[in-house]
C-alpha cells in the first residue's frame, strides 16, 4: 500500500493504518458480466471538449449487439442509438436500441459523447451492456468533471 | 340539530379557514436570503467568541438549500476531528481519528440546521441528537428508537439527488447554485448546528467544530456547556429563529425536544461588537467552496432549484398535481427552469406499470393529505403537515417529486430514500441484488481501507440476506412480501422489538455492541465505501492500496483523488442495470409500496412531519388516488403485506397513522381497514 503525493506525518499515519489491510482485489474490472461490474470512472477537465469512450475486454465474447445507457441527475435514463442519438428508455432490456459497436481484436469501445456537456448535471452514470450467447452482461461508470 | 354536530361543525369550518389561511399566507411568503455582510458578520461573531473563549474554531456557514457561503478555519483549530458516540463502539467510522477534516464537519453541522428547519419549526444539530439514537428519549430504557433514527445517512454526498459545488474557476453550468447540496458526512447530531432566521424566514445555518469531537449528546437530561454550541449561539445573534417555533416549544410523543443548551448569557464576548477577522481564515474546501464569501440564494425563487409549480411551464402532469392538492406546490428545478423530475411513467415489472397519468393522481392525493393533517412538528398548533413527497418505480427511477411550500429541505432527499428502500426490499430479486458478486469487489478496496482503520468493522452487505432468512424466514426478500419503510425500521433497531432494551438486535442492524449512530448497519454498509471515498477526495488523501502505482481513486494518474460517483450503494438491478438505492437506503417510517393488479410497480416515499403523519400522508394518499383511479392501482393485498410476518415472537408494523391526524375534521383511526 502506497499513499500517492502526501505529505510525510500524513503518508506516515495512513501507512500505519493500512498496514492491516491484508490484501487488495482490483479496483476496477475491465469486462462485463451479467452480475454487473464496475468500470474506472471518466474525469473531465473540460466539459466543453465532452469526449467519452470506453473500452472493454470482450473475454472470448462475440457480442450479438451492443447497447448503452446514460443517467443524469433528475433526467430519466436514455439510451443510445445507432446514430448516437438519445432518447427515453423504459427500463426494459428488451427495448435497448442495438448501437452496433464492433470489437477490434478482443476489445470492444463504446462511444458514449462527443460534444459540449457545459450545461450537463454532473456526475453522471454509464451503463454498457452487450448480448452474447443468449446472455445480457453489463458494467457501469461514473463520468465526473475535475473539481 | 344537536349540540355534538353544532360543535363539531364549528370544528371543521374552523380547521377550513386555519387552512385557507396557511395556504394564503404561505403562497405570499417572503423571499429572503443571506448577504454576503450577513455572511461575514456570522462569521466574525463566531470567530469573537471562540477567541475569548480561547477555543479556535473552524465556522460554515450555508444557505437554506445547502450552498456553503464560507467556511473560516482559525489559526490552531483542530484540522480533523475524533468520531466519537460515547458508546466506545469502533465500527463504521466511530472512533475514527484523525482523518476527517473539521471543515467537513462543520459544513455537515451548518447543513443540518438550515435542512431540518422551517418556517414552523427551528431544529438544530442538538435536536438531532435526540432523535436518533437508540432510545427516544437517549438512556431511557424501553423508549423506541428515535423518531428520525438513520437521517444522518441523508444528504449523502453520493447522493444522485443533491447537487454537488462546481469551482469557480470552472465553466459554470447555468443552474450552480440551485439546491438541494450535499451534506459532506450526511446530517449531524453534534451540537453547534444552528438554523439561521431573517424575518421568520429560515435563510440559512451555521455550523462550529471548536472542540475536535464529532459526536452527539447521549444525555439529555443536563444542561451542557458545549463550546461548538456557544460558538454557534454567538455567530448566530441576530439570526436566532422566532421564539415560538424552536425545538423547545415542540414535543413529540409527549416528550419535549431540545434546540440549544447555550443561552446568550453564556457568550463571553457581545457579538455586535465582533471585530473585523483575518480574512487569510476564509478556506477553500474541496467539492464545497473555493474559499470565498458568497451570498445566499432565496428559497423560492428559481436560483435556489426549489420554486413553484407553474402550470404554463412544468406541463399538464403537474398542473394536475396543484389541482388534486389544492395548492400550489413547490419542486425541484434544473436548466433553463425546467423540473428537476420531469413527470415520466414506470417501468414495467412483470407486466404491470404505473402510467404517466397515474404518477400526478397519487403525488396531487398525498399532498391534498398533508394539507388537512395535524402537524406534529410545526408552530403554531394547527398547523398543517408540510412534507415532500416522492414517487418512484419497481426500479427506484424517480416518477415525480413535489412538496409544500414550506417543508424542510432534508425530506426532498429522505422522501426519496423512503420510496426507493419500500420498492426495493419489496421486490423479489432484492435477496439477489443485495448478494450479487459483481458489484461488490471494485470498492471492496474502501472497505478494507476502513478495516485498516477500524480492524472490527466487517464490511458484509450480503450477511444481511443470511441474516433477514434466518430470522424472518428462508423466503425472506425474494418471497414478494411488501415491505414499507417503517417494517424495515423495525428489522434495523439494535433491539428487537424497538427500543426493548434486553433484547438482540433486528436483522438489518449491528449487534448493540457494536452499534452507533455512526455504525448503524446495512443502512451504513451500504454507503460506507462513498463516504471514505468522499473524504479522501476532500483531502486529496491518494491511497494505493492496490499497489500498482496509482491512487485507487486516481485511475488516470492525475494525482487528484476521484469523488464519490453517481449514486450511492454498490447495488445494481439485475434486471436493468441500473442502481434502485442511488441515494441510499432510509430506515425510519413514512412510505408504502405501490402495487397495479397485484404486482409491485413503485412506491411512494414522504418526508418533513412526524414519522406517523409522514406515514399517514403516504398510505392515505396512495389510497385516496386508487379510488380516483379505479385502474387497478392499490396498496400491497393484506396478505402479502409485512404485518403478516411474525418474527421472535412479534408483529412487524406496516403503517402507523397519528392520533387526532386532521386540523378540519374530528376523524380517528384514519387508516384503519385500508
Amino acid at each position: 500500500m502506497r499513499v500517492v503525493g502526501l505529505s510525510g506525518n500524513i503518508k506516515i499515519g495512513f501507512a500505519i493504518a493500512m498496514g492491516l489491510v491484508a490484501c487488495a482485489l482490483p479496483v476496477y474490472a475491465q469486462q462485463l458480466t451479467v452480475a454487473g461490474t464496475q468500470l474506472a470512472p471518466v474525469v473531465l477537465s473540460s466539459p466543453a471538449a465532452g469526449l467519452i469512450e470506453k473500452q472493454i475486454v470482450m473475454a472470448g465474447d462475440v457480442a450479438q449487439a451492443t447497447h448503452l445507457v446514460v443517467q443524469f441527475a433528475g433526467v430519466p435514463a436514455l439510451m443510445r442509438d445507432r446514430q448516437g442519438v438519445y432518447q427515453p428508455w423504459d427500463l426494459d432490456p428488451a427495448h435497448l436500441a442495438d448501437n452496433g459497436f464492433t470489437p477490434s481484436g478482443d476489445q470492444l469501445t463504446f462511444k458514449v459523447f462527443n460534444q459540449d456537456l457545459s450545461d450537463k448535471n454532473f456526475p453522471m452514470r454509464v451503463t454498457l451492456y452487450y448480448r452474447a450467447n443468449g446472455e445480457l452482461k453489463f458494467g457501469y461508470f461514473d463520468v465526473m468533471r475535475v473539481n | 340539530m344537536d349540540k355534538f354536530s353544532v360543535s363539531a361543525i364549528r370544528a371543521i369550518t374552523a380547521g377550513a379557514l386555519a387552512i385557507a389561511a396557511q395556504l394564503m399566507g404561505i403562497s405570499a411568503a417572503p423571499a429572503q436570503n443571506l448577504s454576503g455582510l450577513d455572511v461575514y458578520r456570522i462569521i466574525s461573531q463566531g470567530v469573537q467568541e471562540a477567541s475569548v473563549r480561547g477555543r479556535p474554531a473552524t465556522i460554515a456557514v450555508t444557505d437554506r438549500v445547502g450552498n456553503v457561503l464560507a467556511v473560516y478555519q482559525m489559526p490552531g483549530a483542530p484540522v480533523t476531528v475524533t468520531v466519537n458516540s460515547g458508546r466506545t463502539v469502533r465500527t463504521g467510522i466511530d472512533g475514527l481519528a484523525g482523518v476527517i477534516p473539521s471543515t467537513m464537519a462543520a459544513i455537515s453541522k451548518a447543513v443540518t440546521g438550515a435542512y431540518l428547519s422551517s418556517s414552523g419549526n427551528a431544529f438544530s444539530t442538538r435536536t438531532a441528537s435526540q432523535i436518533v439514537q437508540r432510545n427516544f428519549n437517549p438512556l431511557e430504557v424501553l423508549g423506541a428508537g428515535g423518531p428520525l433514527f438513520g437521517v444522518q445517512f441523508s444528504q449523502l454526498p453520493c447522493s444522485d439527488l443533491n447537487r454537488r459545488f462546481v469551482n469557480a474557476a470552472l465553466p459554470p453550468p447555468p443552474d450552480q447554485f440551485r439546491g438541494p447540496k450535499r451534506a459532506p458526512l450526511g446530517l449531524s447530531a453534534d451540537t453547534g448546528g444552528l438554523p439561521l432566521y431573517i424575518g421568520g424566514v429560515v435563510v440559512g445555518g451555521v455550523g462550529v467544530l471548536a472542540d475536535g469531537v464529532y459526536g452527539l449528546d447521549t444525555d439529555v437530561s443536563n444542561i451542557d456547556a458545549d463550546e461548538d454550541e456557544i460558538i454557534a449561539i454567538a455567530a448566530s445573534t441576530g439570526y436566532a429563529p422566532p421564539a415560538d417555533i424552536v425545538a423547545s416549544r415542540i414535543t413529540v410523543d409527549g416528550k419535549t425536544l431540545r434546540f440549544t443548551d447555550a443561552r446568550p448569557a453564556s457568550l463571553a464576548a457581545t457579538p455586535h461588537l465582533a471585530p473585523a477577522v483575518n480574512p487569510a481564515g476564509f478556506v477553500a474546501v474541496t467539492g464545497y467552496t473555493d474559499g470565498g464569501i458568497l451570498a445566499g440564494q432565496s428559497y423560492g425563487a428559481t436560483g435556489s432549484g426549489v420554486r413553484a409549480i407553474n402550470p404554463a411551464m412544468d406541463g399538464p402532469g403537474y398542473a394536475n398535481v396543484a389541482n388534486i392538492a389544492g395548492f400550489t406546490p413547490f419542486i425541484l428545478s434544473s436548466g433553463p427552469d425546467a423540473p428537476l423530475f420531469p413527470l415520466v411513467a414506470g417501468a414495467s415489472n412483470e407486466g404491470q406499470s404505473l402510467t404517466a397519468a397515474e404518477v400526478p393522481v397519487i403525488l396531487g392525493h398525498a399532498l391534498r393529505v398533508a394539507s388537512s393533517a395535524r402537524a406534529q412538528i410545526r408552530r403554531p398548533l394547527q398547523s398543517f403537515a408540510q412534507v415532500t413527497v416522492s414517487i418512484v418505480d419497481a426500479e427506484g427511477q424517480v416518477l415525480a417529486q413535489a412538496r409544500t411550500p414550506d417543508a424542510p429541505i432534508f425530506g426532498i432527499d429522505v422522501s426519496l430514500q423512503k420510496a426507493r428502500s419500500a420498492a426495493f426490499m419489496s421486490r423479489r430479486d432484492a435477496a439477489a441484488n443485495l448478494q450479487s458478486p459483481g458489484v461488490f469487489p471494485a470498492i471492496r478496496v474502501v472497505a478494507n481501507a476502513i478495516n485498516g482503520l477500524i480492524p472490527q468493522h466487517a464490511y458484509s452487505v450480503p450477511d444481511y440476506v443470511q441474516n433477514m432468512r434466518a430470522f424472518v424466514g428462508p423466503g425472506a426478500l425474494s418471497d414478494g412480501m411488501a415491505y414499507s419503510v417503517r417494517a424495515i425500521g423495525n428489522l434495523a433497531r439494535p433491539y428487537y422489538p424497538d427500543g426493548v432494551n434486553v433484547n438482540g438486535n433486528g436483522p438489518l442492524s449491528r449487534p448493540v455492541a457494536d452499534w452507533s449512530p455512526f455504525s448503524t448497519g446495512l443502512q451504513f454498509d451500504l454507503v460506507v465505501p462513498n463516504i471514505i471515498n468522499h473524504v479522501l477526495f476532500v483531502r486529496n488523501l491518494n491511497l494505493d492500496v492496490t499497489g500498482d502505482g496509482r491512487g485507487d481513486f486516481d485511475p488516470d494518474g492525475n494525482g487528484a483523488v476521484n469523488d464519490t460517483g453517481f449514486g450511492c450503494t454498490p447495488v445494481v438491478s439485475n434486471s436493468s442495470g441500473l442502481n434502485p438505492l442511488a441515494n441510499g437506503l432510509q430506515i425510519f417510517a413514512g412510505s408504502s409500496p405501490i402495487y397495479k393488479n397485484g404486482v409491485l410497480v413503485g412506491a411512494i416515499g414522504v418526508s418533513g412531519d412526524g414519522i406517523d403523519q409522514d406515514d399517514m400522508v403516504a398510505f392515505l394518499g396512495l389510497h385516496n388516488a386508487a379510488i380516483g383511479l379505479g385502474t387497478g392501482v392499490s396498496h400491497a393485498p393484506a396478505a402479502i403485506r409485512a404485518d403478516q410476518i411474525v418474527a421472535a415472537g412479534v408483529r412487524l408494523r406496516y403503517v402507523s397513522c397519528p392520533f387526532s391526524p386532521f386540523i378540519n375534521s374530528n376523524e380517528q383511526r384514519a387508516c384503519e381497514g385500508k
